[in-house]
């Protein structure tokens, strides 16, 4: 039998069963979500969010609040988006997609790209300071060789390789065009 | 500046590519001024009050220069602080929603 509201109280007020308005609603949260669209349950994801902020901010002087979020926004992103940054959108693309036509115009996208790079390093002159850079790094890479397996003993000079024990660490020297 | 393919990367990262472009529009307009809001309000809880109302007479001169060097020494981690924030508004956001 459907109780209608009051009808479900006793001769001091207090309930004896439950309104059929109440037993007819979802037990559990997630009930209520599945029972949901999409666009409802972003509008309630958004609406959740608005009261916690609402709430957080109502302990904070307005003024302050508006002149903060006015700057910040400057001062973090530089007016870019805050949302890209927190979905990490900003992530360069592979250029790969499912999409025939979109994969044929990215390829077309990078040979040109590839053209003009190809046309600015012919006429790239490096200055001093990237070829002593340039030196240092084909340097850092060639690894002093070890006398057991790939290693060899120096007879002429005298010298020894360390053995395979040793930490490897770079040692080599390109030489200067000039010296050739 | 959010060209089109950012704008999907985080239309795809919130799961809401089946919504009308209009609604996703939407949505992206109010999570901005969501991480805005609780960035705002993490730097407040950082700052001190009486930093609060430096960086106030700070802002009223509207002197760029000076705003970043006052929120620099302030916040020297405030490019992490932004991230962590973003990430934690979108993350919050995917969980209601789902």
């Amino acid at each position: 039998m459907i109780k209608e509201p009051r009808e479900n109280l006793n001769s001091e007020g207090v309930e004896t069963e439950p309104l059929k308005v109440i037993e007819g609603l979802p037990a559990q949260e997630e009930e209520l979500k599945l029972e949901m669209s999409p666009e409802e349950k972003v509008d309630t994801a958004l609406e959740r969010q608005e009261a916690q902020l609402s709430f957080r901010e109502k302990n904070c002087d307005k003024k302050i609040l508006s002149g903060f979020r006015k700057w910040l926004g400057i001062a973090t992103v530089m007016g870019a988006s805050l949302l890209a940054v927190g979905c990490n959108a900003e992530k360069p693309s592979s250029g790969f997609t499912d999409n025939t036509h979109q994969n044929v115009e990215q390829r077309v996208k990078n040979a040109k790209a590839q053209i003009e790079w190809n046309k600015k390093m012919k006429n790239y002159k490096p200055s001093e300071e990237t070829k002593k850079f340039a030196k240092e790094m084909q340097e850092s890479q060639i690894v002093q060789p070890i006398q057991e397996e790939s290693g060899f003993i120096d007879k002429d000079n005298n010298i020894e390789r360390p053995s395979n024990n040793v930490e490897q660490g770079p040692s080599g020297r390109v030489m200067n065009p000039e010296d050739l | 500046m959010i060209t089109e393919e950012i704008k999907q990367n985080i239309i795809k990262e919130l799961g809401i590519e089946s919504l009308p472009s209009e609604k996703a529009e939407e949505i992206m307009t109010k999570l901005e001024q969501s991480i805005e809001r609780a960035l705002t309000l993490e730097v407040l809880d950082l700052l001190t009050v009486d930093d609060q109302q430096e960086f106030m007479k700070i802002a009223e001169a509207e002197n760029n220069e000076d705003m970043m060097s006052f929120l620099s020494l302030k916040l020297p981690n405030l490019d992490s602080l932004t991230k962590a924030v973003a990430e934690s508004v979108v993350r919050e956001f995917k969980d209601f929603s789902k």
